[in-house]
Parts: structure tokens; sequence; C-alpha cells
């Protein structure tokens, strides 16, 4: 399939998932993979952005609406123009995402699913721990809902996969949504095969 | 059967102003749409009388040549032959004479399939020609006509599992049937068999909004038993109808359980007729001075001499040897090919048989005009400048080993042009219909966007 461009480029690639879930691991493990097979990839990632284009946003709800639609409009902008753009943020409120679907044709969802105790277990950036102390408020999962994804293209459980099996996964899902070319490891006839189908041609008269 | 899994609906956002159904598309390879008062007055089919009879079943073009693989890829990208690339079950590169099988590796536009899967949708597809190798899609591909077995016919892998366990078959074993009716009469029904079973346990465990089933066995028993059945020989009237039985029981579990969300479409892509004689392009061509061969005998056209002006490939593919598209090609410019075209179209139309008198060829069509192209494609297989129409009853072979332009076969029953038919319970319009308008009725009942409308694929 040769001549024309079957499978299009351009995806955004919607990490949505608590903290701790594991987003930026399979985000940066993704990008290293997509790369690796030619396509052009940035990361968006939730916490990196409202050091520069958030700058100055909290954590209200309005001003989470606000950082997840700046990073939807420049993952639509990336995408539409043949890039992979992985966002990775943890937009907790289904309304968002589906905005965000409506107005990028080639959204996809990945929901990075783990237990809130797994999360809070892993505690990397030590966040849980203060938000269960009072010390930050309005943190997601904690004092501030999340909500699940009922239809993600894509789901990956890290609490029961390395972030290996997660990120190749992830990219299987792409190929089968026709957004990755597919890797060229199985096709066509071996040449066994080539006498058996020209004997089955010659059977059914079709010579 | 469950309902429950008849009523899954896909929750993914679509843009789309019209109302969305789920598709299940029946394929019936090589039924006529005039068989339908035959399948009535032999009561092989309740269903389908019942939907002949209250006009629902429509005639149906196909492309040109009718060959399964050809029409399957049209279904599957909803463009003609001249852009999808796959003319016929085997092919030649512009770079070589050495002939090959091409597989949807060669398809040079998106399926429905590819289309659907990246929008989100999920298919289910079991036994549809011209899907070797089975690509990567959202939800379950079984591969059809031509894999070459098994274990490598469907994606994702896992599921060999489910069809080991259904016996699944992509074929009988044409050369053993060959030799046997009593092999013939044992395979068909089993094949069939394990295939339905298969199609129903997909139907219910599977999430899926477009799910396509083709049924290769009429195609087969068609090949080996038509003038039999047509002769009413007691043989070939019990496995037509057992044969029959067996799909109208499959289309009665299908039709009692459908919801107003679920759109049926049944359709055949080719006709079928009594065969009478095979008749060799290539010998014909040999006597008439356009194709010479470097030995008296050669396998293929790997073997024809540099001289020659044109060859053919089954069915009545016939392709000028044109400096550009192919090695040796001598055929210097429009002209000099323009006067070939005419000339052998006008040579093949006055073939008669010598034994009855009519016409071998009813038609030579010239293959530019039918599926209008402009120019030479960019495609790395050359497409045939012209393509013959047998007369009903003599089958046009590519064989270039024989020293006989007629010749018999074990077959009785050949392709007919044309006479394909569809069924689509969801559209009451009288439009005509061909089989590359299936791809925007599917597109239409889910309620997505078309798929290769680009200007140039049109």
């Amino acid at each position: 399939m040769a001549s024309l461009d079957i499978y299009k480029p351009g995806t955004t690639l919607w990490m949505t998932g608590l903290s701790g879930a594991g987003k930026t691991t399979i985000a940066t493990l993704l990008a290293e993979k997509l790369t690796r097979r030619g396509e052009k990839v940035e990361i968006l990632d939730g916490d990196v952005v409202r050091t520069n284009l958030s700058k100055g946003l909290g954590f209200s709800k309005e001003d989470r609406e606000t950082n997840l639609m700046r990073i939807g409009f420049v993952c639509r902008l990336l995408s539409r123009n043949g890039a992979i753009a992985i966002a990775a943020a943890i937009s907790p409120y289904d309304y968002i995402r589906k905005n965000l679907r409506k107005e990028d044709e080639n959204f996809i969802e990945v929901y990075i699913n783990a237990p809130i105790e797994k999360c809070i277990e892993r505690d990397v950036k030590g966040l849980y721990k203060k938000a269960l102390a009072g010390e930050i408020k309005h943190f997601t999962g904690i004092d501030d809902p999340y909500e699940a994804p009922e239809d993600a293209e894509i789901e990956v459980h890290t609490d029961k996969e390395s972030p290996e099996e997660s990120a190749n996964f992830v990219i299987r899902r792409l190929e089968e949504l026709g957004r990755i070319e597919p890797s060229k490891s199985d096709e066509g006839y071996t040449s066994e095969e080539k006498a058996f189908i020209q004997k089955r041609l010659e059977a059914l008269g079709y010579l | 059967m469950s309902t429950k899994n008849l009523e899954y609906n896909s929750k993914k956002i679509i843009s789309s102003e019209s109302s969305r159904k789920r598709v299940i598309v029946i394929a019936l390879d090589g039924v006529p749409y005039s068989f339908f008062p035959a399948i009535g007055e032999m009561n092989l089919s309740p269903i389908l009388s019942s939907l002949h009879k209250t006009n629902k079943i429509q005639t149906m073009t196909t492309t040109l040549p009718p060959v399964s693989s050809v029409a399957w890829a049209s279904f599957l990208t909803g463009v003609n032959p001249g852009v999808h690339g796959i003319t016929g079950f085997v092919d030649r590169r512009q770079e070589g004479y050495a002939p090959f099988v091409p597989t949807a590796e060669e398809i040079q536009v998106s399926t429905i399939y590819q289309h659907l899967s990246r929008i989100g949708l999920r298919v289910c597809s079991i036994g549809v020609p011209a899907t070797f190798p089975p690509v990567p899609i959202n939800g379950i591909l079984v591969s059809g006509f031509l894999a070459p077995n098994v274990e490598r016919c469907v994606y994702p892998i896992e599921e060999i599992e489910t069809l080991r366990s259904f016996d699944y078959k992509l074929d009988i074993d044409a050369w053993s049937a060959r030799e046997s009716d009593e092999s013939l009469i044992t395979q068909l029904p089993k094949t069939l068999s394990a295939r339905i079973n298969t199609a129903i346990h997909y139907l219910n465990k599977e999430k899926w909004d477009l799910f396509v089933f083709h049924i290769l066995e009429t195609d087969r028993l068609h090949h080996f038993m038509w003038r039999q059945m047509k002769d009413k020989e007691p043989k070939a009237l019990e496995l037509f109808s057992k044969l029959y039985g067996q799909i109208d029981s499959f289309l009665k579990n299908i039709m009692e359980r459908l919801t107003e969300e679920t759109a049926l479409i049944i359709l055949s892509d080719h006709g079928f007729t009594e065969l009478k004689k095979d008749f060799y392009l290539n010998r014909y061509l040999i006597e008439t001075g356009y194709l010479s061969l470097r030995e008296a005998t050669v396998n293929n056209l790997e073997g024809i001499a540099p001289s020659s002006k044109a060859f053919s490939m089954a069915p009545g593919r016939i392709y000028l040897h044109l400096k550009g598209k192919a090695p040796n090609g001598n055929v210097s410019n429009d002209h000099i090919a323009e006067s070939l075209r005419q000339e052998i179209s006008q040579s093949l139309e006055n073939v008669h048989d010598p034994e009855t008198g009519s016409n071998v060829i009813q038609k030579v069509v010239d293959m530019r005009e039918e599926w209008n192209l402009t120019g030479f494609d960019k495609s790395m297989l050359q497409l045939p400048d012209l393509i013959a129409i047998p007369s009903p009853g003599y089958e046009l072979k590519g064989d270039l080993s024989g020293n006989t332009l007629f010749g018999t076969d074990r077959f009785s029953g050949m392709h007919s042009y044309g006479d394909a038919f569809v069924y689509l319970n969801g559209d009451d319009s009288d439009e005509k219909l061909d089989i590359t308008d299936m791809a925007e009725k599917i597109c239409s009942f889910l309620g997505v966007k078309q798929m290769n409308k680009e200007p140039n694929l049109t």
C-alpha cells in the first residue's frame, strides 16, 4: 500500500489518569518508541506546561479547564500537522475531555488506570502525603473527583503491567486504530506458501 | 445469540447529523440475481425467496473482471479496480514478467476497515477475500481467500485459538473435490458449518459496529455443480438444498434478532452461468501473430518473446507490450497502441466456436474508458489495456502451455459478468447500485464521513 497516504499521520494522544498513575513514565517511553519508528513526537506534560504555557494558573476547576484547553489547542495544531502530540495531564473532568475530543478529529484518549491506593503508595512527588495531611486542597482523588473515562480508545493498567508492557499495548492500539503504520514483521507469502497458493488457483481453474 | 450483544452501541462521539446504526454484511459469493426465481422454485432458502418476492432484492453491477478478489477489493474500498489496483488473482509487476498473487498489500487506497478503525469504530470481518495479510484493525480480521493457512489468517493472532476451537477452515480442498463428488459433498457443508459457527460466536462475543461475514462455499458449489443442478441431477440438488439450507438457517437467526439500530446488507460479488468451454486467449494471440514465445512451450509470461505485441492474463485481461511497462516492451507510442487496441478488439469480437458457430467473445472493453483512467497510473503493476467479456459459457484462460484454442475442465459453472445482487434492509431507495457503492452505504448507515472521496479517486 504505497502510493497513497493510507496511514495518515497526526494524532493527539491524550493521557488521563490520577497523579502517580504513570502518565509521564509511559509518555516518555512511548515517545522513544514512536520516534524510533520515524514519527514526529512532542510531549505536553501537565506539570511542565504549568511552568510556561500555563504559568500562573492554579488548581481551581476554572484554571484546570483553562490549562487543559491550552494543552488541547497545542496538541491540535501539532497533530493536524502530522505529529503525535502526547498530552500527559490528570484531566479529571469527563466534560472537558469530551470538549477536547469534539474540537480535535485526531483525538485518542488513553486511560492510564491505577487504583488510588497504588498511587498513594507510589507517591513519587510526595503530593498525596501533603493532600492527605490537608496541606494541599482540591487534590484529585483525595478531595477532588477523578471522573474515569467510560470509552477511552486505549486503557492500560499500570498496577498490573510494567511501563514497557503498557507502552507496547498503546503502540499496538495505535496500529489497530490506523494511527501509525503497522510494523512489517508478518507480511506477504513465503516461497512455500506461494507455491501452495499457485496450486490452489490451478485447482480452482482460476489461471 | 444474545439480544444484549446486538444492542451494543459504540459510545464514540462522531460528528454526524444523521442517525447511526450498526451494520451486518452477509456476503454470498457468486450468487446471481437471476438465480432468485430458481431459489424459490427449488425451495432452497425461504428467507431469500421471501425477500425476492417482496422486491427487496435488487440487481447490482460489479467489477470488470468479475473475480472475487477484485470485486471484494472494490467492496472494501468503494473504488473501481483501476484505482485499487487488484485486477485478478494473478498479476505481474512492470519490472518483470513473472506472475505473482497480489495480496491486500497491493491495494492502493484505504479500506473501509481502516477508515472505520481510524474513527474508532469496531470492525469484525470473517473470510472476506483480498484481506490477507490481516493488518491490524480496531477489531478482528479473519482473512479469506487467498490466505495460505489458518495460522496466518487472523488479527489479532490471539484469536487463533478461537478459530481452532471451531475447526475453522479457509476453504475446501479443491484438488480433492476435483477428484470426487463425494469429497465435495462431504467438505462443503462441513466447512460452511464451522465458519457459520465461528461467525455466530463473534457476533455474540465481540463488540462491533461493522460485522462482515463472507460465505465462499456458494461459489465453490456453483463452480462444481452448476450444470448438474440445472440438469436436476439428484446429487447436485441435494447438495444445493443442504448448503442453501445452512445459509437460510443462519440468515433466519440474524434476521430474527435484528433491532432497529442494526442495518443488514446481503450481497454477492458476481453472477454464475453454465461453463461450456475454456478459451485460451494467449493461444489465440499467438495464432494471430500478436504474441510469440521464446520456446514452443512455456509455463508463464517469462517465456514470451521480446517481439510480442500483447499478452493476456485470466480472465480475459489483455496487456499491450508497452515500452516502459515491461522490460522488453516495444509498443512505443500512443498511435501504435491505439491501433493495436482496435485491431485486437475487432479480431476477438469475431472469434467463433467452430462447433456451434456462436461468438466466443461478446465484447472487448477499453479499460481506460471503463475505469475513467486519464493516463497511465503510477502503480508498480500494469493495468490491463483491454478486457474481453466472453459470451456466456466460455471461460477465458491465460494458460500459455497448451496448443489448442478450446478445452474443458472439471467445472460446470463459471462467473458471469454483472448479475450480482444486493439487499439493503435500511434503505428503500430505487437507485441503481454497484458494488463500489457499498462502502458509501455502510458509512451512511454508521453515520460517519465517507471515504476515498478525493477527486482523483472517483
